[in-house]
């Protein structure tokens, strides 16, 4: 059995999960947190085996809860689960920790699949999220380059046009325009001093924001 | 008219000049002339000289031709044979021999005479006045000869009445001592006169002692003497019978000078008077006439000398004349220059008078000397009454005592003055305030003899000036009243400005507060209960799934609604206040924004963003909202293809720019509500102590430029 922490502040919602997890056989709902620091007091209690939190709890930040939680069971994988859609959120909860990411909305269908991924030791995100992810980690870990040129937009459409995506898929992929698509194209070859879709693929290689 | 009279003397000067000019030039070229004339003469006479010399000389040698032929003849046998042994064989011979030489000699005769002075034999004895018989003892070559010496005798023929040259020699016997009688040889004198020079401006004069003129090529001067003869020296000559009866007139030339006669005709000669050899006494006098000397002398000289002269008087006078003529020009010109100067002083004088302007001049004593009509008119005098006044006397004390202390000793030091402040009193005792300027007139010698000054009246500048001055000081008093108005009303305006910034910035922060509150709450608790209501839903459409089929479809159209509700709470939350602001911060807000803009309008945005620090929320909130105005308006009117938002930490400034590259707009013909906008993004910039710029230009796209001071720290600069 998957020992379960749920971490959220509004009590319908915590039953809620926990009716949706517990339908699953593997996995237990151990503890009940309704704040950021009942949560950290229960996880060292009970020491469950993931920890499921909402982002957005009064009295302490959930990031914070993120940070305090790794930092006293640093192997206990943590799910983030929250109202904001924005990515943002989910590429700073990773940052923090996280190693998965859902959004309240698509807990039901998802829930259950995301705790058994993280227990397993793997991620759980949503495509887009992950992109951001990797954008992030290659912009962050080559330090002073290139990339700190780019907006994060320029960056994920670097990395489409350098796997080969059309653009129609693209402006698809994140629902802008064509044009827009277009738009960033050009900047991209600009800023980069580039002539070619093959040379901007060249250059995402090189500065490892895909894989070869 | 004293002009005239110096013009007059001037010309007359001038001719003077010329005249004498030219008589210098005629004086010059006159004592060359002569100066060569006297060469000449001297040359004439020197060369007359040598001429009469020859002549004598001729003569001389021609009179002693038959000297040595008289010595021979002597010295014949025959003839001594024939003093001796005279018959008729003896004399035969001797007049043989006597004939021989005669006609040998080309003389007139030959003949012998014996001791008693009776001609024994002659080469003329067969002729009519043979000389054979005839006694000749009284002739004085028979004297000296029968003495032993042989003589040269010039005489008239007694016998044959011709004038000729005898030569008279002894003959001697053979042992004896003293001669035995003589012989004669008489030659003409014909051949000898006719060798002289033709008659015509020389007469040659062959003279005794007595003066008696023997030869001559002027016939008519023959046996006439040279000079007055006494009746004494007449009787002598007559009886010696040498030149006949007589008269022996005299020729009238009288002797003037050394060497010039002059004749009773008048004529003048030149003479030179040689004595003649072998015959004492006798003299060969050489008359050459003098006009024919000048003549001769002058004619080729006035040829040569002439036209140089004439020439040079031609040139001195031209020259002359040129000179004059230049002269003349020069008095004319002058003329003319001196009438203009005299013209110009007068119209100077005219103006001086009549310029509308206070003028006047002074000595070195600072009296007046002259004044203009104006200067009398202004401060009402009669010219009478100024003229040799002392200035300062028509000014007040204080002007007086500034001029004669300060203004006089500068002026006539530098000769100058400009624009000196005098105050002048009329002579009706009102004052008038005038603005004097004055300029040294300097005499030859550089020293300032008077000045040329020139006075304005600035009377009523002086109290216009004084009239503003104190308006102006009254306005200065007005306005400063006016602005101490104006300021304390600006600050009571700006008191209530500034409670009104207050208020309005609290109005603002309590809106974000409550709009915070709002979006959290229905976010937070509306959306969370929504989320749990989701949950149970999707749970109990999968129970029913399997038993109630009707039933599922019915959760599925609620789970719909409530997806379809909870996406809308979010969407409410979000524009009231998206939580990414609150939670994640400016950064994450905005490129959440951007993109999101992004995907709702189509219009590429691009946020890019340096390193920025933790910032008040203050300031994010306003910088956010800013975004959202400025994009917004892009989205309605800019009709734009891409956007940019650019975050920047420059220092201590944060500065957030947005450019499109939409159509722009005019800044004056902003609609009210977007000038609200506009207004409204100012006012949040202001409120965080910012400022807010918008450019934009019609078709050029729009700006807008946030900035604001931030800490590095993250506080607020206040």
């Amino acid at each position: 059995m998957i020992k379960v922490l749920l971490a959220d502040d509004h009590g319908i919602v915590r039953a809620g999960l926990r009716r949706l997890v517990e339908e699953s056989e593997y996995i237990e709902v151990v503890a009940e947190a309704a704040d950021g620091k009942e949560a950290i007091r229960k996880a060292h209690e009970i020491r469950p085996d993931v920890a499921v939190v909402d982002i957005s709890m009064p009295g302490m930040d959930g990031l914070e809860v993120i940070n305090q939680l790794r930092s006293i069971h640093p192997k206990l994988p943590i799910i983030i689960l929250t109202m904001y859609e924005e990515e943002q959120y989910v590429v700073r909860a990773i940052e923090a920790g996280a190693m998965g990411y859902l959004t309240k909305r698509s807990a039901p269908e998802q829930l259950v699949k995301a705790i058994r991924r993280v227990y397993a030791g793997y991620r759980y995100l949503t495509d887009e999220a992950s992109e951001m992810l990797a954008l992030r980690v290659a912009r962050g870990s080559t330090g002073k380059s290139l990339l700190d040129l780019l907006s994060m937009r320029e960056l994920q459409v670097l990395r489409r046009l350098a796997l080969g995506h059309t653009n129609r898929e693209i402006a698809e992929s994140y629902h802008i325009s064509i044009k827009t698509v277009d738009t960033y194209r050009s900047r991209l070859l600009k800023k980069l001093d580039l002539r070619n879709n093959a040379e901007l693929s060249r250059f995402a290689i090189q500065n490892r924001i895909i894989e070869a | 008219m004293d002009n005239k009279n110096k013009d007059m003397r001037l010309r007359i000067i001038l001719l003077i000049f010329s005249l004498l000019t030219v008589l210098s030039a005629s004086t010059g070229g006159y004592l060359y002339y002569s100066s060569l004339k006297t060469a000449a003469f001297q040359e004439a006479e020197r060369q007359t000289a040598s001429h009469a010399k020859m002549i004598a000389k001729n003569l001389s040698f021609s009179l002693s031709e038959n000297i040595k032929s008289v010595k021979t003849l002597a010295q014949m046998e025959e003839l001594r044979v024939a003093l001796t042994q005279r018959n008729d064989h003896t004399l035969a011979r001797a007049n043989a021999m006597l004939d021989h030489f005669n006609e040998n000699l080309g003389t007139d005769v030959c003949y012998l005479m014996e001791p008693e002075g009776n001609t024994i034999a002659s080469s003329n004895r067969a002729d009519p006045d043979s000389f054979v018989g005839e006694n000749f003892s009284f002739r004085p070559y028979f004297q000296k000869a029968i003495q032993g010496t042989p003589t040269t005798y010039l005489a008239l023929g007694v016998t044959s009445g011709k004038r000729g040259v005898y030569y008279s020699h002894p003959v001697y016997g053979n042992g004896q001592r003293s001669p035995i009688g003589i012989v004669v040889i008489k030659a003409s004198i014909g051949l000898i006169e006719k060798e002289l020079p033709s008659f015509s401006n020389e007469i040659v004069l062959l003279v005794d002692p007595d003066g008696i003129i023997f030869i001559s090529n002027y016939h008519d001067w023959l046996f006439r003497s040279l000079w007055k003869l006494s009746p004494k020296d007449i009787s002598r000559i007559s009886d010696s019978f040498q030149f006949g009866k007589g008269p022996w007139k005299w020729t009238g030339l009288k002797i003037t000078e050394k060497e010039y006669v002059e004749g009773l005709s008048g004529r003048r000669y030149l003479m030179n008077r040689l004595p003649l050899n072998h015959y004492p006494g006798w003299s060969v006098v050489h008359l050459n006439n003098l006009e024919a000397i000048s003549k001769m002398v002058s004619g080729p000289l006035i040829r040569i000398t002439g036209p140089i002269v004439l020439t040079l008087c031609v040139f001195v006078g031209f020259a002359v004349f040129l000179l004059y003529r230049k002269a003349s020009d020069e008095i004319v010109r002058r003329k003319l220059f001196e009438k203009a100067l005299q013209e110009s002083e007068k119209r100077y004088r005219s103006i001086y008078h009549n310029t509308p302007a206070m003028l006047h001049s002074v000595d070195t004593k600072g009296r007046l000397v002259s004044v203009s009509d104006n200067w009398l008119e202004m401060l009402g005098y009669e010219r009478e009454e100024v003229i040799g006044e002392h200035l300062t006397r028509f000014f007040t004390e204080e002007s007086c005592i500034r001029a004669e202390n300060t203004i006089f000793p500068e002026f006539f030091k530098t000769g100058l003055c400009k624009d000196i402040p005098y105050r002048f009193v009329k002579k009706n005792g009102d004052t008038m305030d005038v603005m004097l300027s004055a300029i040294g007139d300097r005499d030859t010698d550089g020293n300032i003899a008077r000045s040329l000054a020139v006075s304005i009246d600035v009377t009523d500048r002086n109290r216009a000036e004084e009239a503003l001055r104190v308006a102006k000081e009254k306005l200065s008093r007005h306005s400063k009243e006016l602005e101490r108005q104006v300021e304390q009303r600006t600050k009571e305006i700006s008191d209530i400005l500034i409670q009104l910034r207050r208020l309005s910035g609290n109005i603002m922060a309590s809106q974000e507060k409550e709009r915070s509150a709002i979006a959290r709450e229905l976010h937070d608790e509306l959306g969370q209960v929504l989320t749990a209501l989701r949950i149970d839903s999707v749970w109990l459409k999968s129970r029913l799934k399997k038993t109630d089929e009707k039933a599922a479809g019915r959760v599925a159209t609620m789970c719909d609604l409530i997806d379809n509700t909870i996406e809308d709470v979010r969407g409410l939350a979000l524009r009231l206040r998206p939580g990414v602001l609150d939670n994640l911060g400016l950064v994450d807000a905005l490129e959440w924004y951007t993109a999101d803009f992004e995907r709702r309008t189509g219009i590429a945005c691009l946020f890019e963003h340096g390193d920025i620090p933790q910032i008040p929320e203050t300031v994010s909130t306003a910088a956010y909202r800013i975004t959202q105005e400025a994009l917004t308006n892009v989205a309605r009117h800019a009709v734009a293809t891409r956007v940019f938002v650019i975050l920047r930490n420059t220092g201590h400034i944060l500065t957030l720019t947005a450019v499109d590259d939409g159509c722009g707009f005019n800044p004056n013909e902003v609609s009210e509500l977007e000038a609200l906008g506009l207004v409204g993004m100012r006012e949040r910039a202001a409120l965080v102590g910012g400022v807010l710029d918008v450019q934009s230009d019609a078709g050029g796209g729009t700006r807008v430029i946030f900035k604001v001071p931030i800490e590095s720290n993250g506080k607020r600069a206040e």
